[in-house]
């Protein structure tokens, strides 16, 4: 490619994380380190455990008997384990304060948005306001979905790379899932252009598309992918 | 027996509405089941699963009014999968194959669709209400069809509901000769509001007593409404920001000023604050108060409108209020019944806005109290006492302490003393609320007291089965008991499995029931429909070895005269 382009490329580069955030560590190859990508893990393997305490950071827990839960990570602040259904507040009530609250000093209200996930027959919800990144909600997501089959490919390579240009043509092909938006205006978009707040701010609904459905999502970052081949 | 023809036996009914008296009259001989099954044109299904469309027919011919419940409680916290069930659907195609004259339809947590409500507006001519209470799976295109086809429509009440805003043009499908409501509320939508045409809806239609707008009608807008209003009842307020020496709000002070019917206010999604005082002039003659979505009107703004509302009978209200705003609450609403009290914070930040001193303060204060809901940090045995000992009329105490298992924060015991002064103290007590530390005991203490006890929520309570079976040997009135995260198992869901014959359902999540334990519990009892709800994959139920043993983590069974329903998601398995 023309290297005018490539001096570029750091601005365009579909980055999963805070964008110009000194936290970007330097690319190697095409293959992002795990904390800079949002991988959706889906896959089976997940261990039970992983739902009964909050091993990785503040993920939702299920086993609410776990009372004295806390995050195994020490690196991180202890994020509040938060108990699903408690309090017994209507979500449609939790939904309405946050856009009250919006202006609002003081701490945050929920947001719950409805996560959809092709193939399954039935939705969550999830209040994105509980998560401190896209890495986070990636985690919260695989558990919740992790009873269904991700497809061909197990264990690690189940991730979604976004960088890796092999898996993005796959993808195509694949029962590998995409995270999508709805966003304030409707509009589908790919997970992780934006910062975390903005995204938790203009998120309406989560969807994880089939691989093949995302063609019109993808190609962007396949061009992107292959401009820096 | 009878010594009245029918026609008069059948006249006298017209005086029995409530469902239980009706149900009570029906029970007592076969003429007296025939003629009052003949003139019932009212009928409420608890648990649409109780029965199927069918046999409500077959019974009732004479039907004008359903009021259909779907989904357990539980499902409004997130804790039922959105697909589990609730299909209004197949009753509404039944009701339309059937041709009778539905007049009102209300339900609460059912999926209804657009299908479905284009199919109720074009099948029944006299149709007239229809109130949704936390519904979803429908558009506002659904809205529109009831809009365009229900010639007499009266009443379109939409409380709480999931709708997808397609932003379309809903409200102009009044047919300009509309003219039949009495109560219109969107609160719920999300999107834009054609405001020409709610305007001109609202001009056109003199019954209009209840009007609930959303947050995208403007103040202007409001003025105006309320101006060609002024008979209105009841009003929720949309958005409510302004620069308060704006014409507008001038409009607006005037409009209210005129509006010498208004009882119930509610809404201020979006409030400015100092604006409420427009409200001022009207609130000696408030009934009704919501502000528990008024999430930006702080304490004291509050307070100077609370001061002005001394008829007040219903309060609703967010925990900003404080102690204190609750003191000046019980200082000058002497006819308060109902309270409710929602927490502002809902990420659990520590912000003690109001405590037990607020509550009792109220007891204190308000001797009309008969129900209340309140969300706090903290609470005492000693002040649960006192409430119970100034209020003995409690119908509804619903009391969240919003940690779990916290104890009495002053002396650290549990606070089955507290709860135990309130079941014994309040002899109607129909629906009770736990929360906080809680032992076997404040069980045995509902067991013995709570006589008239109908519905109990339980949430991280008890230490052995005994807690639960001292609930169900003792309440003999007991309908709904809901229980989540409670060392409940096997043992007390089996001691008595008559007992869910006199009840509507039971719902146990996160407690200690295995699978064998509802597997015998099904075989013991076919009218019951024992639901197992598993979110992780259902197969590994089955290939476990060790299957009996494992804990169920979601039970719903509820008796029903239809047997296993046949529209359950694959992840519902009915035993």
């Amino acid at each position: 490619m023309i290297g005018s382009v490539e001096l570029n490329l750091r601005e365009t580069e579909l980055c999963l994380g805070l964008p110009g955030g000194d936290t970007v560590a330097p690319v190697t190859g095409n293959k992002r380190g795990f904390s800079e990508t949002v991988d959706l893990k889906l896959n089976l393997n997940n261990e039970p455990e992983n739902k009964e305490g909050s091993t990785t950071h503040g993920v939702v827990t299920f086993d609410s008997k776990d009372k004295s839960s806390c995050p195994k990570d020490p690196a991180k602040p202890p994020a509040k384990a938060q108990v699903v259904g408690w309090p017994p507040v209507r979500s449609y009530r939790k939904n309405v304060m946050v856009s009250c609250q919006k202006s609002s000093s003081g701490p945050e209200a929920a947001a719950f948005v409805k996560v959809s996930m092709d193939g399954a027959p039935y939705l969550r919800k999830v209040d994105l306001r509980m998560y401190k990144s896209y890495d986070e909600l990636s985690n919260a997501l695989s558990n919740m979905f992790s009873s269904f089959t991700m497809g061909k490919y197990g264990g690690e390579e189940g991730m979604i790379d976004f960088m890796n240009e092999r898996k993005l043509m796959d993808l195509v092909n694949s029962w590998d899932y995409v995270p999508s938006y709805e966003d304030k205006d409707g509009d589908w978009m790919l997970v992780g252009d934006v910062p975390w707040p903005m995204f938790v701010d203009t998120c309406k609904r989560l969807r994880l598309m089939k691989g093949s459905d995302a063609i019109g999502l993808a190609p962007r970052a396949m061009e992107k992918c292959k401009s820096r081949a | 027996m009878n010594y009245f023809p029918d026609e008069v036996v059948e006249h006298v009914f017209d005086f029995v509405t409530s469902h239980k008296d009706r149900n009570a009259i029906s029970l007592v001989c076969k003429s007296w089941y025939k003629i009052e099954r003949y003139s019932r044109q009212k009928v409420f299904i608890g648990n649409c699963y109780a029965t199927n469309p069918e046999r409500l027919l077959r019974r009732f011919p004479c039907l004008k009014s359903l009021t259909l419940k779907g989904k357990p409680h539980f499902a409004d916290f997130n804790l039922v999968p959105h697909e589990w069930g609730g299909f209004v659907q197949p009753w509404i195609e039944a009701l339309a194959r059937s041709r009778v004259g539905l007049e009102e339809l209300r339900l609460k947590r059912m999926v209804v669709t657009d299908e479905s409500l284009e199919l109720l507006s074009r099948s029944f001519v006299n149709f007239k209400s229809l109130v949704l209470v936390s519904c979803e799976g429908f558009t506002t295109d659904g809205l529109a069809s009831i809009a365009a086809n229900c010639r007499h429509l009266r009443d379109l009440d939409l409380q709480e509901n999931e709708i997808d805003d397609h932003r379309g043009q809903w409200l102009s499908c009044f047919p300009d000769t509309c003219t039949t409501l009495v109560t219109l509320n969107f609160a719920c939508l999300e999107g834009e509001t054609n405001l020409v045409a709610l305007e001109r809806l609202v001009a056109r239609s003199p019954n209009l007593k209840s009007l609930k707008l959303n947050r995208a009608v403007p103040l202007d807008a409001l003025a105006r409404l309320m101006s060609c209003a002024p008979q209105m009842v009841d009003l929720g307020v949309g958005s409510y920001e302004n620069d308060p020496d704006s014409e507008s709000y001038l409009k607006l002070q005037a409009a209210i000023k005129k509006c010498t019917s208004l009882r119930s206010l509610s809404g201020f999604l979006e409030a400015a604050p100092h604006c409420l005082s427009a409200f001022h002039p009207i609130c000696h003659n408030l009934t009704s108060l919501n502000l528990s979505y008024a999430a930006e009107i702080h304490g004291s703004h509050l307070i100077k409108l609370i001061q002005h509302c001394k008829k007040l009978q219903r309060l609703w209200i967010l925990d900003s209020i404080g102690d204190k705003g609750l003191e000046v609450v019980a200082s000058t609403c002497k006819e308060l019944q109902e309270l409710r009290v929602f927490p502002s914070d809902l990420v659990g930040g520590g912000n003690t806005a109001v405590t037990e001193e607020g509550l009792v303060a109220i007891s204190a204060g308000c001797p009309k109290l008969h129900s209340i809901l309140y969300f706090c940090q903290q609470m005492t045995n000693a002040a649960l006492v006192t409430v119970a000992k100034n209020c003995p009329n409690f119908i509804r105490f619903r009391l969240c302490i919003l940690e779990p298992n916290k104890p009495d924060h002053v002396t650290s015991q549990p606070l089955d003393e507290g709860f135990g002064a309130i079941v014994k103290a309040c002899k109607n007590l129909r629906r009770l609320s736990l929360s906080g530390l809680l032992t076997d005991q404040v069980f045995l203490y509902i067991g013995m007291y709570a006589n008239q006890l109908e519905m109990l929520s339980i949430a991280f309570a008890g230490d052995t089965d005994k807690g639960m079976l001292y609930v169900l040997n003792g309440c003999k009135k007991m309908k709904k008991l809901e229980i989540r995260d409670s060392p409940f198992g096997d043992t007390a869901l089996l001691a008595d499995v008559s007992k869910y014959e006199t009840m509507r359902s039971l719902w146990m999540s996160s407690c200690e029931v295995t699978l064998s334990g509802c597997k015998r519990l099904a075989e013991k009892a076919p009218w019951l429909n024992v639901e197992i709800i598993n979110e992780t994959d259902n197969n590994r139920m089955e290939e476990n070895g060790h299957e009996g043993r494992q804990k169920v983590d979601k039970l719903y069974l509820y008796r029903t005269v239809v047997g296993t329903r046949m529209d359950a998601p694959p992840f519902v398995w009915i035993l």
